[in-house]
């Protein structure tokens, strides 16, 4: 007994540890919907997942070739290899769906927040190269159509897109006194207008994102 | 008139369906076939007649395809389920167990694999219905606790939570905005001014014709330029530029820093209570 | 409340009565009488950011100020007068019946309570709209769930007599409920 089980670890060590295993797999379709429902709930942007999106990236990558080799070899009415086409298809549909929602919802957010991330160091780090380019050529097309439009045509001292000196600023951060629904994982205490509220083990509670936010990031309560 | 926000910042219905169908369930296979990889975890080789565990999307294929019989979960069933209702007729300010995913599950498998149940079907649907209602109404009855500061929901699904998250979210944000428009700390950073006005206090705006005389809060002689009170967003006496940068077309991409606006953080106090579903 | 937010700017156009401190040369047509002053006392309705602005903004003093103006405190251009939607009785029709009271002639009322409540610091009033927005929003919550043709009478005036913002909240209570019915009763 004790042999083959160290014959057998050795085997599994010499494979190396190239191969994620099943579980690992499976843990990165639960981390992605996870994210994807954080991103939606919470009002101000995450930073982006970036190890994660490349290994999912990547294994899309590698079931689209699935396909194509397959589809092309497809000479006899194979039924099987069909059904599997089929499932392997609707497989990458699900989580193409996901990964597009994440994006788009964050895309939303930076839309929203662009002058006020363009900001703040913390802010950019949570954005994807990606993203950061498309926010600033998208600012730098609206800037344009703005002053060419009309802005440009205003007094100087009204021209402006970034004040903040009156009552109320023109740069439009998140709202993170908005409610978010959470779920707890255990036992804990947040404070809410200095108040400390009990929060208990699989309690659901809807509070406010702000007394909550570390939590949140830190991933210690579900965001629903 | 308000901009449509639903649901920009909530889930449709489909989508807490699509969350759903990851849930796993015990299917029979009818004949023997090969799995393969997947991005997620593989797809097991199936054999026949041995049971397997495979996430719902993947079994609504393979029984679309009469590949295989799923296996009805054991609590959706009429026994389970008139168990629960029970329970929530029992106790009501309380929520039964119900599985997180119960009601698109079980919308799901009776849609689609309406042959595998053992039980009456009409049965079934019926007493999900009754459920269905009695939580309903104990939900909306909960509401009437809403505040701006907290509320608990325990024991829903994430579906019925769906079902009033957008309202649940809208109503808090109002009250909190209401509360959050009277300050009773002074760490709002606006200026001693304003602390002098609010430790005078205006106390009761309630008596008619008292004319309200706000001369105490501010004096445009003598302002130190950080803090900025509210005066109007037309109001343009101050700043050359040191605290906004000018963001044109001109060429300075370059935007202003420092703001000094009053931070949403502090809020005043609200009333205290809770809603609690023990 | 954010600068391009449309119910915040539409709020702040709403009209307040106030009432001026001094005479202003010029100001007549405030009043409807261009080319005239504005006298003293006089009665205007302002939209509450210029309301807000010239109740704060005190006037400053001349040079030519002899001992008695200097000891009084500078005044603001004018001074807000109640409401008639922040009367006494008003506000006790509230209190007693939260539910019959009409508020839609009052449109971004919520807001205006806002404003007022932080210009006067006034917990009270927000304590008190606090609690009628809740049974208000529970009963429209309540009525949400009912399809168009189930309105009674009574539930129909209710639900004419709802402010702008709560109307709002009314349709996105309804369209929720409406989705998850319609997924339920569709086969897939």
């Amino acid at each position: 007994m004790d042999f083959s089980d160290i014959l057998n670890e050795f085997k599994s060590a010499a494979v190396g540890p190239k191969e994620e295993s099943e579980n690992d797999r499976d843990e990165d379709l639960r981390k992605i919907s996870e994210v994807w429902i954080k991103e939606k709930s919470v009002p101000e942007l995450l930073p982006y997942e970036n190890k994660l999106m490349d290994r999912l990236l990547e294994r899309m990558r590698k079931q689209i070739e699935f396909i194509e080799i397959n589809s092309i070899e497809l000479q006899q009415d194979e039924r099987e290899i069909k059904l599997l086409l089929v499932i392997v298809e609707n497989e990458l549909d699900r989580v193409q769906f996901l990964i597009r929602s994440y994006i788009r919802t964050r895309l939303l957010k930076i839309d929203k927040f662009s002058i006020f991330i363009r900001s703040d160091k913390e802010e950019l780090a949570k954005l994807s190269p990606n993203e950061t380019a498309y926010m600033e050529k998208h600012l730098q097309l609206l800037m344009d159509l703005y002053n060419s439009q009309f802005l440009g045509r205003l007094p100087e001292n009204l021209q402006a897109l970034d004040e903040v000196a009156g009552g109320i600023s023109m740069v439009e951060k998140p709202d993170y006194g908005r409610p978010i629904f959470i779920k707890c994982n255990r036992d804990r205490q947040v404070v809410i207008d200095d108040e400390a509220v009990d929060l208990s083990r699989n309690g659901i509670y809807v509070l406010r994102y702000s007394a909550v936010s570390d939590l949140v990031k830190a991933g210690e309560v579900m965001v629903l | 008139m308000t901009s449509f926000k639903f649901p920009s910042f909530g889930f449709t219905t489909n989508e807490i369906s699509f969350l759903a169908e990851q849930e796993t369930i015990t299917i029979l296979p009818r004949y023997t076939m090969n799995g393969t990889r997947l991005i997620g975890a593989k797809m097991q080789n199936l054999r026949a007649m041995q049971r397997q565990d495979v996430p719902i999307w993947l079994a609504l294929i393979l029984k679309s395809q009469d590949k295989c019989n799923v296996v009805i979960p054991d609590w959706l069933t009429v026994n389970y389920l008139k168990q629960r209702y029970d329970e929530e007729v029992k106790e009501p300010n309380k929520f039964s167990e119900l599985p997180w995913h119960w009601l698109p599950i079980s919308k799901i498998l009776l849609d689609k694999c309406s042959d595998d149940f053992l039980d009456h079907l009409y049965e079934i649907r019926s007493v999900l219905q009754d459920l269905r209602e009695v939580r309903q109404l104990k939900a909306r009855k909960g509401i009437k606790e809403l505040n701006g500061v907290y509320l608990q929901l325990d024991g829903l699904s994430l579906m019925e939570i769906n079902e009033i998250r957008p309202f649940i979210i809208e109503s808090m944000n109002k009250l909190r905005l209401l509360s959050q428009s009277v300050r009773t700390d002074q760490l709002a950073g606006v200026g001693e001014d304003e602390a002098q006005q609010s430790v005078q206090g205006k106390g009761n705006a309630i008596d008619s014709e008292i004319s309200y005389d706000d001369s105490q809060i501010y004096r445009t002689t003598n302002e130190d330029s950080n803090s900025k009170p509210s005066s109007s967003r037309f109001d343009r006496t101050t700043t050359a530029g040191n605290e906004s940068g000018i963001y044109s077309s001109a060429n300075t991409t370059r935007i202003g820093a420092t703001d000094d606006r009053m931070d949403d953080a502090d809020e005043s106090e609200d009333s205290d209570i809770e809603y609690r579903i023990h | 409340m954010s600068y391009y937010d449309i119910d915040d700017i539409l709020a702040d156009s709403q009209k307040l009565p106030c009432k001026f401190n001094f005479s202003i040369p010029g100001l007549g047509y405030l009043n409807g009488r261009p080319g005239e002053p504005i006298k003293e006392d006089n009665k205007v309705e302002l939209p509450l950011w210029l309301a807000e602005i010239l109740a704060i903004c005190a006037a400053q003093g001349d040079d030519t100020a002899n001992s008695e103006v200097e000891n009084k405190q500078p005044q603001a251009f004018i001074r807000l007068i109640e409401p008639e939607f922040f009367s006494k009785q008003f506000l006790n029709f509230i209190k007693s019946d939260p539910l019959r009271i009409n508020l839609s002639p009052y449109n971004f009322y919520y807001k205006i309570v806002s404003k007022w409540s932080y210009m006067f610091n006034d917990t009270e009033l927000t304590d008190l709209i606090s609690k009628m927005f809740v049974s208000r929003a529970s009963e429209i919550n309540a009525l949400s769930y009912k399809s168009n043709d189930q309105f009674n009478g009574d539930n129909q005036e209710f639900l004419n007599s709802l402010e702008n913002s709560e109307r709002d909240l009314f349709k996105i209570s309804h369209t929720s409920y409406k989705d998850i019915k319609n997924w339920f009763i569709e086969k897939q």
